[in-house]
């Protein structure tokens, strides 16, 4: 009796499982079969969402879809990938995202949503953080910032959205130098402030140093690579902390979807994407946006992602 | 300093149809919503600003902007014409507007408050152009000390806000404060005072805020009124319209400069209000109206003068450009409209700031432009448009409430496709209106809402920067400390009038039980 109903049960589990599976596969296959949403966890008109119209119009016409741009702001990027995780794992929502969601994630002790809970997809940009200060002061160049940090330490004040601070402090940190690390909402304000002398250094993307022109001088490289060389015409030459043993930290704009979503659908997706930046027209209105390609698959990226992690869990503490 | 080229493009960016057509619209929209009683420009403004995302800059501020002007001076025409103010500024205007119309010079009076409203504007607009460029470069001297003593300096301006009730007005403010501390912290970004709701971990937005505690809090008032006195109502409204009829005698041109010391005062007042962040239109009427009063008690403003008309219109149009130069030299918004105007050039990728002038400054210039031509169309416009909104103000409030409030609703939704901004939007509808019957001024609270966050940000960027020093924090410069004590003063002499003001009502009290 026991056997036959354990029998019974496993044929029924067998058969059930045998006609989920076509349409397991068939999801699979026909994946997109509908439009796409892709959510931008930052503020509506910024450089991330200006990235995300481009791309998503590529991709659009790459996968025969609507890939629908939503703008979700606010708590430092943790309500956009809130909406992500309510969204079902299937591959149908993506989110853009970069070092500072993660870094509001990890330094909220009660936060609801892990950095682990995504699953990375590719990595679509990358650029490196390029520290500022003001010509003729007394910080104007790394060795002038490393004789003031070693005479007085904690009292050197660099500011910059917490991402790009978190460069700064990986770099302050692998030097044996205490800084004084303050959080702006955005480079600009962190930018008036140190133009004004009231604080000392100042972290920030390509473009803005390249804006800048004659009012403040790069001293420090602080991103994985030497700066480019249309970057290096631009800017000058800008020491790079490779060049002096140290780890630069990188701040890609990745792609993540939901952590439960099957890792085919992820390739498909990394596949699209991919085929998308390599698109002439896209190319084009991203170089157009000044902005660079620099594309990472899926395993590279998630390293990249991992690597990320470990920075923040590393540096963030000295920020604080 | 002015860049030729830049210049050049900016008038290029502003003359095109595209601009001027929204410019246009802009002022024909905003003197309509002006007109109407229960509506006010910056409802309006909050509901178009999710639309201007799509527009080009110059057409998005020519919008907003001609919004803005056009409401001001469209609130005159219902005060004139039958004794409601359309929108708060107007609130001075209807003590010698509406004793003119019943004097048969409604349409001098009309012509009065436009002209008036065009001459401050214009000096203003001007004195903008001439002093926000100026000013943004003494802007890089403000630190973060710094400015923490100039928004404490505008918080603490709030005396001169509450009106009657000092206390009414600091609860307001308290309610303000506690608001804008909802959401995220702005240093480190960890959510408080969320009442556990993870939508309201960014905090409560401008937008749905302004909407709810204006055009809602006033649409559910008015109902109510309509609800209650249902008869009366009616009746009531019909007796206080009088119509000006065109054969009245135009406003010549001698009456208009026998006003200029009226119009003198409103400019100067007017964009002093403009000026100092947490003021606006409505103080700049009022202070103006008062002080012409004071200052010339012979010409008897107050029994239906056009000077009176004269000095509250000056008076609240004056502040429409000056509002807008702490934003351009310092990036702060010192009013509700210049956080609105600030939110739209964030949308266009244009972060507020002394930077501004060198980093965009085709786009800075044109909105001067903008300023000036907004004016020249109120100017165009806004005669012809009053005699159709002072009729259009009479629609029935069966029609204008459902209207205004599925305007209300959409728009909350619509500025960041949020459906927890319309729950917002209805629960400020209530808290406004909840105010307004207890004769709570809502202006402290707008004020406490948009200015204690940054001053937050300042006072904990200080102290991070100095080490959690609070003496070099809060007095390290010069500057720093001249502020500090300019708010010092400034404090005594509020709180020295409350004194005395206590002291004359209890005298009053005093001698009323003597004599009874």
């Amino acid at each position: 009796m026991f056997i036959r109903r354990e029998v019974i049960a496993r044929l029924a589990l067998g058969v059930l499982t045998a006609t989920a599976l076509p349409g397991f596969a068939m999801a699979q296959d026909d994946f997109p079969s509908k439009d796409l949403q892709w959510v931008v966890p930052y503020s509506a008109g910024g450089g991330m969402d200006n990235w995300s119209r481009v791309v998503a119009e590529g991709l659009s016409q790459q996968i025969g879809q609507n890939v629908n741009v939503e703008v979700r702001a606010g708590a430092g990027g943790a309500i956009g990938w809130k909406y992500l995780l309510d969204q079902p794992a299937d591959g149908y929502t993506l989110m853009i995202g970069s070092a500072s969601p993660m870094i509001a994630v990890m330094s909220e002790e009660t936060s609801p949503i892990k950095v682990t809970d995504v699953k990375i997809v590719n990595v679509l940009s990358d650029y490196n953080s390029q520290v500022m200060a003001q010509p003729g002061s007394d910080f104007d160049s790394w060795d002038k910032i490393k004789a003031f940090a070693e005479a007085n330490p904690g009292k050197l004040t660099v500011g910059g959205t917490l991402s790009q601070s978190l460069a700064a402090a990986s770099v302050m940190a692998q030097a044996g130098l205490q800084a004084n690390f303050i959080p702006y909402p955005g480079t600009s304000a962190a930018v008036t402030d140190m133009l004004g002398g009231h604080i000392n250094l100042a972290v920030v993307t390509p473009t803005t140093a390249v804006s800048l022109g004659d009012k403040a001088v790069p001293v420090l490289n602080v991103g994985p690579r030497a700066n480019s060389e249309e970057l290096t015409a631009e800017l000058g030459e800008v020491p790079w902390v490779g060049d002096m043993g140290y780890e630069g930290m990188a701040q890609p704009r990745w792609i993540g979807v939901h952590p439960d979503t099957p890792d085919e659908i992820v390739a498909k997706l990394d596949a699209a994407l991919k085929a998308t930046l390599e698109d002439e027209a896209t190319a084009k209105r991203i170089a157009d946006m000044g902005e660079e390609i620099i594309y990472d698959s899926t395993p590279e990226a998630t390293k990249t992602y991992g690597a990320i992690q470990k920075a923040i869990e590393t540096y963030l503490p000295t920020m604080q | 300093m002015l860049d030729q080229t830049h210049v050049l493009e900016a008038f290029a960016l502003v003359f095109s149809f595209n601009t001027l057509a929204w410019t246009l619209l802009g002022v024909v929209v905003g003197v309509g919503v002006g007109a109407m009683p229960g509506l006010s420009p910056s409802p309006a403004i909050a509901l178009l600003l999710p639309l201007t995302f799509t527009m080009s800059l110059p057409a998005a501020l020519g919008l907003l902007i001609g919004v803005y002007k056009g409401g001001i001076y469209g609130g005159s025409i219902s005060a004139i014409s039958f004794a409601t103010p359309g929108t708060a500024e107007a609130g001075a205007t209807v003590m010698d507007g509406y004793k003119l119309t019943e004097a048969g010079k409604g349409r001098k009076a009309l012509q009065m408050a436009l002209y008036a409203s065009v001459t401050a504007d214009m000096a203003t607009s001007l004195l903008t152009i001439v002093l926000a460029p100026s000013l943004a470069l003494v802007a890089l001297n403000f630190g973060p000390s710094e400015r923490l003593w100039m928004f404490a300096l505008a918080i603490a301006l709030l005396g001169a806000l509450s009106g009657g009730h000092f206390a009414k007005g600091m609860f307001a403010a308290a309610l303000g404060l506690f608001i804008g501390t909802i959401g995220s912290d702005p240093v480190s970004m960890v959510p408080r005072n969320t009442f556990g709701q993870w939508w309201l971990s960014d905090g409560v937005e401008l937008v749905p805020l302004i909407i709810g505690l204006f055009a809602v809090a006033t649409m559910i008032e008015k109902s109510s009124q309509a609800i209650l006195h249902w008869v009366s109502k009616t009746e009531t409204h019909k007796a206080v319209y009088r119509k000006i009829s065109s054969t009245e005698e135009p406003l010549t041109f001698a009456e208009y400069r026998r006003c200029w010391k009226e119009m003198a005062i409103g400019t100067g007042v007017g964009a002093f209000a403009g000026i100092l962040p947490g003021l606006g239109a409505t103080v700049g009427a009022f202070l103006s109206y008062g002080v012409a009063m004071q200052m010339s008690p012979e010409k008897g403003i107050g029994t239906g003068k056009l000077e009176g008309v004269a000095a509250a219109e000056a008076g609240n149009n004056a502040t429409a450009g000056p509002t807008m130069i702490p934003l351009l030299a310092f990036g702060i918004p010192g009013g509700t409209v210049a956080a609105m105007i600030g939110g739209a050039l964030a949308i266009q990728g244009i972060q507020a700031g002394p930077r501004m002038f060198e980093m965009f400054p085709a786009q800075i210039y044109s909105l001067f432009i903008i300023l000036i031509v907004a004016n020249v169309l109120v100017l165009a416009a806004g005669y012809s448009l009053s005699g159709l909104f002072s009729r259009l103000g009479q629609a029935p409030l069966p029609l204008l409430a459902p209207i205004v409030l599925a305007m209300s609703m959409l728009g909350a939704y619509a500025y960041q496709t949020n459906s927890y901004d319309v729950g917002l939007a209805l629960f400020f509808g209530l808290v406004g209106y909840l105010m307004n019957k207890a004769e709570m001024p809502i202006a402290p609270l707008i004020i406490t809402f948009l200015l204690a966050p940054l001053a937050e940000e300042s006072l904990r960027r200080a102290l991070l920067i100095n080490g959690g020093d609070w003496s070099t924090a809060l007095f390290g410069s010069g500057l720093a400390l001249s502020l500090a004590l300019a708010t010092a003063a400034l404090i005594a002499f509020i709180a020295y009038g409350e004194f005395r003001k206590a002291r004359r009502l209890s005298q009053q009290d005093q001698d009323a039980e003597a004599g009874a």
